[in-house]
């Protein structure tokens, strides 16, 4: 009776102090991480556990993206609206002079939540991009802990320390760098706040805070708070970018209710992720990370979908998004996502195609301009395996095949220019030969290796990009035969490729491919490129199993693996660079990892396929949104490059529904299902798949798995694809 | 039921002292109880440096600290060496750069993770010589202590590892040993150390041994060695790798050693610091707590009940530790650079170094008496503003406050001595006094009437960014040659060899200042252009004609009413530029508005007090006593209207900022002393303290302490004691 007592006081007195601690814990140092709306927490990224550097960090709304300095409450650095640009666009609370440091913090594709404290005022700050417009609000709510009345003097800083005045420019063409502001704004106060004009532009901000003032020549605005003992505040600064008379009608309009535009922006929000759930699957899984990864991984199609008036497609998918970076459409990292993006956005897949094959895209260039649409950049080689890839899988997934007869450009169908694309170099009068790249025209360097100066090349007739004609040869037969016109020359030439590949560059010693230099003679790149070659499943693909074998034991932490990802470059070849992240060596572009994964998955190789996945679970409750590469022994991320939101790294998601839960689409409709046998996980569930007119559930566990089809189940063991 | 009430009580306590436990196990000691260790600690918790600016210093080498991260270092100057690292970002524990002149490695980096992370530090601290920095991961608790070692270019990275949690733990170790910009590491030995942080950029190539790797460029090499248990080095990803083992609650600790210089002088140390690294340790703060000891035997100990003026008060003496060189490779013997910091700024600056003109005599009067021999003997008082340290050569161009700075410095350096000698003795063929004579009446053509000279088109002066300028006939510095007049003049009586005309000039210069340029109706001074146009710039370089006898009463009313919230103040300092002038750049902050060189604010308040105007001294004062707890050190320039300071300067620990406790001894407790020893202690009526003291000023061959409260103030000296009242000097005759 006693021990019952004692432990029963025991229990209590540790509950007691449990929720005493967590009160202490979380009432003012923590920002809620869920909100009781799944659709608004799914994409919710909690601070502490993230790893973007402040200089990274940025939220978007679809027409515009502001920087965030994460290390203090409300700091905002940058300000990206295409077509308007305001690199130098700062605004800084200080309260007391200071800056407050950031405590916690939470993130959302299109808003930042920041909580610190100073001098017994706890200061949470809401930084909101507003859906529809280019403007946002930036919310403080101060709260006095004190036991006595404070007097709060508040500064909100208009201008970063570096820069006397801040500029506003208008930018046309939106490339890969972001666009840089370089003409100075003059500031007219007026009753609300204060506009900054260029021209015909301007931005707007304006503040509610009851006498709120505007200092010109130290460019900030001033106000005093009184707070008693326990009492908090709400206050908000709105800020807008447009024509000048809209900017100010912007504001205004802001400002006559701040917080019910931000509810309003968020109610907006809200059903932009549930029109994602409603065309792809929710994931559960009792792998936390990969379910995770996932929902990170699918969050790009809302941080890179733009609607933006000015803009030639509407939506529009850049390659990037955040801050400005990478706004054009790169037909390499559109390609990436050429099985999830037919099924999430058909429309705009479609129009995106179209833009690319319009404009010489594919043949002379790598990406298009937003506004324009103007092709830029040399081409890449891969470019006519993405055009084809992106073709062949819309066409799978939404059985449109009137694309295919679609006049795009000198009276040619797509479908001629997806031959003209097949046959690329291809002397069709003779026996096939191996390319040689540097023949076609100013062409982007494959890897862009940075130790080029060292003399460590990859180039002239390499093997990964002509092994990787066999599978456009492939889909694009198959896109003949579906369009009625077979061209059996095609899968001729493709048989004759691989038997050349092999016998031209096969090093069997090595168990690796050369490729030869511009001597005629062959050498040896261990670059991950060679892995793509997989891309084919188990029906048959340019490599042969000596060759797969080969590539495959590789796979090993002496040379492609790290702890925390797949090298670009084996730690083996002298040409690695730890510092040259995509393709030099230090990790690999985000999208590599996953791609080859998949195919590994689709050829039944689900050991080596997870081997990869697994090392890069880690991204997703690590960063907020994936840039263009990520470190592999390191869990970090490149950071000099202006993509930090990739649009390709939703190829992540597509690997885990089209690798793992082995989902398939033939050109007819019929889906089949065939999921593989992987240890990343005891439990795996698909909800609210959307394809080819059918909705379907999948859950895998313990071997086995069942398919709910619009309503009728059906069990199978794992091995035995289920066809619908 | 009483034994249940104990129970609970018991394990309530039990659970709280682990809660509290846990939470201190990431909070780093403030506390060693050696004051001398303590005193200069900063607790990184205040601290508003940013990562790129905060570093150590041992007097031979610097690295840059990234206080974000556990144990990052990046770029080391070992002058003549250095191999510095310029971060886009920030980052923690890293010890980042590398400075050890002549040596510098700008791209120099080491930066450990566990689990394949950097640690966030929760927590760190400070020390001119050492950081500590501690942060948790998976349940490992880490912590970082980077000391350099006194009397090398080289230090240790000491990481101790504890097992928080209750299950085995297998840490895997990198020690990355390259940023993550940079393929291959630089380094280079420079022979001319500037304003700017040396840069280089001749790759090393490294030559694993079986301690770690030399990292070699030439004759010169960065030695890199470390004492844990198998570890590999990972050439082509520039990095060790190794791995950890630790049981719950288990700790271990590990050290990685640097060093840099000649090649077998860098191996040498390495290997011999590796073979008992934590000794070396010690030995380094032994030798820094001497270092302290020798600082407040020579400075006295302030104590007050206003904390914050304690701080300041200390944090600004500390730099004459920090910025203490001793270097072979260097003309001087102690060497007092005007930067020191991640080796920024390592020349010596007349402008700045004539910050310590009153306080550096008292500590160490033989290296002063160097340096402005050096500085005469350089050329650089007509053709430069700085010279070398290693080559002892003038660099920079002329800056028109040249003059004013050597005859203040002489002048006190002889006052603060007694070393009337100096005067007669011979540099470039001249004797001292001669020097200064020709310095006083720079520009100044003695055979006709005293005129305000034209300084000229350039804004050197102030520098301002914008298209605004304050140039030609500017009033302040024509005003400040009053003082070289008057001083000269006296040092010339010290010297029996007088010179009337000087104060007859001073006289007429006075009387031309006034009519050609006070302009009573804004109570301020005019400048006036090559053709005659006059034009009014609100500088804050006027309030240095305060304490002067070149301003009359009414110019004096006239510049102070100036000094108010609307134009000169606001709430964290004084600005450089009034708010109401047009020139006025936030951005600009050392001369252009934002704030003002860290110099301006101490020196000014000097004056002020010294003027017998302590409340207006104290308005000054009391803006800027943030200083002391909020930074470590005190660069060029400080920030008016924020709690902030100038980010865009290499020179992050500046020597003029002793200014500060210049200002406290010689403004606030009055403390003089005249050309025959005699000593005179007046402290003024402030209201930034009740009770202030100072303990163990040694001034002319006295040892003297001051206490002050409630109006009165008492001075003790050779076991006598003064009491006398707040505005009665007290003479303690030689």
């Amino acid at each position: 009776m006693k021990t019952t007592r004692i432990i029963t006081l025991i229990v209590l007195s540790l509950s007691l102090l449990g929720s005493s601690k967590a009160q202490n814990s979380n009432a003012l140092d923590k920002l809620p991480l869920k909100t009781g709306n799944e659709y608004l927490d799914i994409f919710m990224a909690n601070g502490d556990t993230l790893i973007t550097r402040p200089q990274h960090f940025g939220i978007v709304n679809g027409m515009a993206s502001v920087g965030i300095n994460h290390e203090f409450v409300g700091v905002i650095d940058g300000f990206w609206a295409p077509p308007y640009v305001s690199t130098d666009f700062y605004i800084e609370p200080r309260l007391f002079g200071e800056r407050i440091k950031t405590e916690h913090y939470t993130w959302l594709p299109c808003q930042t939540k920041r909580i610190g404290r100073i001098n017994g005022i706890v200061v949470k700050s809401t930084t909101t991009l507003i859906r529809g417009i280019r403007g946002g609000v930036l919310t403080l709510n101060l709260k006095n802990t004190n036991r006595v009345k404070i007097i709060v003097p508040i500064q909100f800083i208009a201008n970063d320390q570096f820069h006397n005045q801040v500029t506003l420019d208008y930018v046309r063409d939106w490339g890969f760098q972001q666009p840089l502001s370089t003409t100075a704004v003059k500031d007219i106060v007026d009753s609300k706040g204060i506009q900054r004009v260029q021209g015909e532009y301007a931005i707007s901000i304006g503040g509610d805070l009851p006498g709120l003032w505007w200092e010109e020549p130290t460019r900030r605005f001033h106000g005093t708070v009184t707070l008693g003992p326990g009492q908090e505040i709400t206050t908000s600064l709105t800020f807008s970018v447009e024509k000048a008379k809209r900017a100010i009608d912007e504001r205004d309009s802001l400002l006559t209710d701040p917080l019910e535009s931000v509810n309003k922006s968020m109610q907006n929000y809200v059903s932009q992720v549930k029109n994602i759930f409603s065309r792809l699957p929710m994931l559960y899984s009792d792998n936390k990370d990969l379910q995770q990864i996932y929902n990170r991984s699918l969050s790009i199609f809302i941080t890179n979908k733009m609607e933006v008036p000015e803009f030639l497609l509407n939506p529009y998918y850049p390659t990037g998004a955040v801050k400005g970076g990478c706004l054009a459409n790169y037909l390499y990292e559109f390609g990436q996502v050429r099985e999830i993006l037919p099924v999430l956005d058909p429309a705009a897949n479609r129009a995106q195609i179209l833009e690319f094959l319009k404009n010489d895209g594919v043949n002379k260039h790598y990406a298009t301009y937003p506004i324009t649409g103007e092709p830029f950049g040399a081409w890449y080689m891969v470019n006519h395996e993405k055009i084809t890839g992106q073709v062949y899988h819309y066409l799978q997934f939404t059985g449109d095949t009137g694309l295919l007869r679609v006049k795009v450009k000198d009276d040619k169908t797509v479908l001629d220019l997806m031959v003209d694309f097949a046959l690329f170099g291809d002397d069709t009068t003779k026996p096939v030969a191996l390319l040689d790249y540097t023949k076609f025209g100013e062409s982007n360097d494959h890897l862009e290796l940075r130790k080029t100066n060292l003399g460590f090349i990859y180039d002239f007739v390499v093997p990964d990009v002509n092994g990787r004609r066999y599978w456009t040869y492939d889909k694009v037969s198959q896109i003949c035969k579906l369009a009625g016109e077979p061209r059996p020359i095609l899968m001729q030439r493709a048989a004759e490729l691989k038997a050349l590949l092999k016998n031209t560059l096969w090093n069997p010693e090595i168990k690796w491919f050369n490729f030869i230099n511009g001597k005629g003679e062959k050498d040896v790149r261990w670059t991950i490129q060679m892995y793509k070659m997989f891309d084919h499943g188990p029906d048959g693909g340019v490599l042969d199993e000596e060759e797969k074998r080969g590539l495959l034991s590789h796979l090993n932490e002496d040379e492609f693996f790290s702890r925390y990802g797949f090298h670009s470059m084996s730690k083996k070849d002298p040409a690695y660079d730890q510092v040259d992240v995509d393709n030099g060596g230090g990790g690999s572009c985000t999208t590599f990892a996953p791609l080859i994964a998949e195919f590994l998955y689709k050829e039944g190789r689900a050991q080596a396929a997870d081997d990869i996945i697994g090392r890069i679970l880690w991204w997703g409750n690590r960063l907020p949104y994936f840039g263009d590469t990520q470190v592999s022994n390191e869990v970090d991320y490149r950071q000099e490059t202006p993509l930090q939101s990739d649009l390709g790294s939703g190829c992540l998601a597509q690997c885990i529904l089209f690798g793992i839960f082995g989902i398939r689409s033939d050109f007819y409709g019929n889906v089949t299902i065939n999921p593989v046998r992987t240890s990343l996980a005891n439990r795996l569930e698909l909800k609210g798949l959307k394809i080819r007119g059918k909705t379907i559930d999948i859950a895998v566990n313990a071997g086995k798995y069942v398919v709910v089809c619009d309503g009728k189940k059906i069990s199978n063991t794992i091995g035995t694809p289920t066809k619908l | 039921m009483k034994n249940i009430v104990v129970i609970v009580v018991l394990f309530f306590s039990l659970i709280s002292r682990s809660a509290a436990q846990n939470n201190n196990s990431l909070r780093l000691p403030l506390k060693t109880g050696n004051e001398y260790l303590d005193i200069f600690m900063a607790n990184g918790d205040n601290l508003i440096i940013r990562p790129q600016h905060l570093g150590i210093v041992n007097g031979m080498a610097s690295v840059g600290i990234n206080h974000q991260y556990v144990g990052v270092i990046n770029g080391l100057f070992a002058p003549p060496y250095v191999s510095t690292y310029l971060p886009p970002s920030l980052t923690f524990p890293r010890v980042e750069k590398y400075w050890a002149p002549p040596y510098t490695c700008i791209d120099y980096f080491l930066e450990p993770r566990f689990f394949g992370e950097r640690v966030k530090a929760n927590h760190y601290t400070w020390l001119p010589f050492q950081t500590k920095g501690v942060g948790e991961i998976k349940g490992v608790k880490v912590q970082s202590t980077t000391t350099l070692i006194y009397g090398m270019r080289a230090g240790v990275l000491s990481i101790n590892l504890k097992n928080l949690t209750n299950q085995k733990k297998q840490i895997p170790i990198q020690l990355i040993a390259n940023d993550p910009f940079t393929p291959q590491l630089t380094l280079d030995k420079i022979d001319v150390w500037g304003y700017g942080t040396p840069q280089s950029k001749t790759p090393v190539r490294n030559v694993v041994d079986d301690k770690g790797i030399m990292r070699i460029q030439g004759d010169y090499a960065i030695g890199l060695g470390c004492n844990l248990k198998n570890w590999t080095w990972e050439e082509l990803t520039g990095r060790f790798n190794s791995m950890v083992d630790l049981q719950p609650g288990e700790e271990k600790e590990f050290s990685v050693v640097f060093s840099i210089g000649e090649k077998k002088e860098a191996l040498d140390a390495r290997n011999a610091i590796l073979a008992n690294p934590s000794l070396y340790v010690s030995k380094a703060t032994d030798k820094y707590i001497s270092e302290v000891k020798n600082l407040f035997d020579k400075l006295p100990r302030l104590y007050s009940d206003n904390k914050d003026l304690e701080q300041i008060y200390d944090r600004s003496v500390m730099i004459l530790l920090l910025n203490k060189f001793e270097i072979p490779e260097f003309i001087l013997h102690p060497y007092y650079a005007t930067g020191s910091v991640n080796g920024g700024c390592l020349i010596s600056d007349l402008w700045n170094y004539g910050g310590v003109s009153e306080i550096l005599p008292l500590l160490d009067p033989k290296a002063d008496r160097e340096h402005i021999l050096q500085f005469i003997r350089s050329g650089a008082l007509y053709n430069g503003s700085a010279f070398d340290p290693i080559t002892g050569k003038s660099s920079g161009s002329w800056n028109p406050a040249n003059q004013e700075k050597i005859i203040n410095l002489t002048y006190n350096y002889v006052k603060n001595t007694g070393d009337k000698g100096f005067l007669n003795e011979e540099v470039n063929g001249e004797t001292i006094l001669d020097h200064l004579i020709k310095n006083a009446i720079y520009l100044d053509d003695k055979e006709r009437p005293v005129k305000l000279i034209d300084y000229g088109p350039g804004g050197a002066h102030l520098g301002l960014r914008r298209e605004f300028t304050y140039n030609h006939i500017m009033p302040d510095l024509n005003g400040l040659r009053y003082k070289n007049y008057e001083m000269v003049s006296r040092l010339c009586e010290i010297a029996v060899k007088p010179r009337p005309y000087l104060m007859e000039r001073a006289i007429d210069l006075k009387k031309l200042l006034k009519t050609q340029l006070w302009d009573p109706g804004s109570k301020w001074f005019t400048y006036e252009d090559d053709k005659g146009n006059k034009d009014a710039r609100y500088t804050v370089q006027m309030f240095y004609l305060l304490n002067s006898d070149v301003i009359d009463k009414e110019i004096e009313e006239g510049l102070i009413s100036h000094l108010n919230d609307q134009e000169f103040f606001s709430d964290y300092g004084i600005h450089s530029m009034s708010k109401k002038d047009s020139a006025y750049d936030q951005v600009d902050i050392d001369n252009g508005g934002g704030g003002t060189c860290t110099l301006f604010p101490p020196e000014i308040s000097e004056r002020l007090y010294k003027e017998g105007d302590p409340k207006v001294a104290d308005e000054i004062m009391g803006r800027i006593l943030w200083w002391g707890r909020r930074l470590p050190y005190f660069g060029e320039s400080q920030d008016a209207n924020e709690i902030e300071y100038g980010e865009d300067t290499p020179l992050q620990a500046d020597i003029g900022s002793v200014t500060v406790a210049q200002s406290i001894l010689f403004g606030m407790f009055g403390i003089s002393a005249d050309f025959n020893g005699n000593i005179s202690i007046n402290p003024a009526k402030t209201g930034l303290a009740k009770r202030l003291q100072i303990k163990g000023l040694k001034i002319r061959g006295k040892t003297l302490d001051v206490s002050v409260e409630g109006g009165k103030y008492e001075v003790s000296t050779g076991g006598k004691t003064f009491r006398n009242v707040l505005g009665t000097a007290t003479i303690i005759k030689n």
